[in-house]
């Protein structure tokens, strides 16, 4: 579900600023939501026990679900 | 990992589950922490959040979820979730801890079980709870009882779980990653899932002979966790449907694996949580018999088909399948329902539960009609297949 995220003024402009230093036609919003994931996935990225598609396979393995 | 069969509840499968370094961080630094101390039921809950058995959510339940929740029957941002996800605490522990906080939940020996990242301590109304999650405030109601004796205050917040441990029932315990994983491989498009707290009788076998009929795989997924007296022991659930997996059932349709729970006996809303969790599992389609999930006669026989009626289809995403009550017909000469059967009650065998307990408390041997004599012996070679 998408959530509303309020930045301030101050942010906005900074943001406006870098992204004509920049240069391209990157639209600010899109730039702010590709931050934040950046920001999310740093935050999270290796703390949580990966999706490990070898050892799942061992275990139902190891259990008889496959062969 | 790609969503093969069906997507889980909010679109996406929580994962929770600290990686094995980051879990012994957290239990060394758990010892600084305000500790409070969780019983196996509310470990079970707090398993199944970071496994993502309860996707969409991602810890316990904060104070606008909880109040939407229980008035709506949705989460704050809208999703469909039928029971609160809550954990009580006195307010001496309530003093302890403040929101940002970081606590840690143990049990009773101790053990670190997970961080609990405090979000909002609230009050709450158990009467309001009861009437609405229930439908009613009789503290002879097992789900009433509890909330009754809970603490007076409530904690919500994210949680991350360091103890991933999986016994009891280790070979059993299969999270979603792995059923949809195991789905997957067996080539299954379509698992329809089966929600039970019991043995098997006849009527249990035929309801999942029609699921299978439907669908390429069948998900028996029995609830492991607390229970009234006279409920089935939970070694006596496994044992008995490990014989039907193994012996009765076609080979590779059928998987089984348990759903540590405790069980609220909340009729219709728990049909709905009961479906969104077999959805998380993987499936596509979940099985809703005569009274399920239901204690006495506080529901009606129906009641918890008739909730899904006023329940968008794109809201609960996964297809229930409404099935009547079955029972041995003498003249049919077959298990059926009052939908396929032409013949009168007295030609009927209905398998019930009292009859079932009474027998096999005497040590007495329970019709063939109603029981598999196979699954009879297992129960008789217990001295009391029953909580106590």
């Amino acid at each position: 579900m998408t959530k509303l995220i309020t930045i301030s003024d101050q942010l906005f402009l900074e943001l406006e600023g870098v992204l004509k230093k920049k240069g391209g036609a990157a639209d600010i919003h899109a730039y702010v939501e590709e931050l934040l994931q950046k920001a999310l996935l740093a935050e999270t990225d290796g703390i949580y026990k990966p999706h490990d598609e070898a050892e799942i396979r061992d275990r139902l393995k190891s259990l008889g679900y496959i062969d | 990992m790609e969503h093969v069969l069906i997507p889980p509840h909010g679109n996406v499968l929580v994962n929770r589950v600290l990686s094995p370094e980051h879990a012994k961080v957290a239990k060394e630094k758990a010892a600084s922490l305000v500790q409070i101390t969780i019983d196996e039921e509310q470990i079970k809950d707090i398993k199944n959040i970071a496994r993502g058995v309860l996707s969409p959510l991602t810890g316990l339940m904060n104070e606008a979820d909880f109040v939407r929740v229980v008035n709506e029957m949705r989460l704050a941002n809208g999703i469909l979730w039928s029971m609160p996800m809550v954990l009580d605490v006195s307010e001496e522990e309530a003093g302890r801890m403040k929101t940002g906080d970081e606590v840690a939940l143990i049990d009773e020996q101790k053990n670190v079980i997970a961080i609990l990242h405090v979000g909002d301590i609230y009050s709450y109304d158990a009467m309001h709870v009861t009437r609405q999650v229930y439908g009613t405030n009789d503290q002879a109601h097992p789900g009433v009882d509890r909330w009754m004796k809970m603490k007076p205050l409530l904690v919500g917040g994210l949680i991350d779980l360091v103890d991933n441990s999986k016994e009891p029932y280790y070979e059993f315990n299969l999270d979603p990653l792995e059923t949809r994983f195991l789905f997957k491989t067996r080539g299954w498009k379509t698992v329809v899932g089966f929600q039970t707290r019991n043995a098997p009788h006849r009527a249990h076998e035929y309801l999942q002979r029609i699921g299978l009929e439907l669908c390429d795989g069948l998900f028996i997924n029995p609830i492991i966790g607390m229970k009234k007296v006279g409920d089935f022991k939970d070694e006596m659930i496994m044992k008995t449907y490990d014989y039907m997996a193994k012996q009765v059932y076609a080979k590779d349709r059928v998987v089984c694996s348990i759903l540590p729970s405790r069980m609220n006996y909340a009729g219709p809303r728990d049909a709905i949580y009961h479906a969104i969790i077999r959805k998380n599992f993987g499936c596509t389609h979940f099985i809703v018999g005569r009274d399920h999930a239901g204690v006495g006669d506080y529901y009606g026989t129906y009641a918890a088909q008739e909730i899904f009626e006023n329940i968008a289809a794109e809201d609960i995403g996964i297809t229930i399948l409404k099935l009547e009550n079955s029972f041995m017909c003498k003249k049919c000469e077959t298990v059926s329902t009052s939908k396929t059967c032409g013949h009168q009650d007295s030609d009927r065998v209905p398998p019930s539960g009292t009859k079932i307990r009474n027998l096999l408390t005497e040590k007495k041997p329970v019709p063939w009609e109603i029981m598999r004599p196979e699954v009879v012996e297992i129960l008789l070679s217990v001295d009391n297949p029953f909580v106590e």
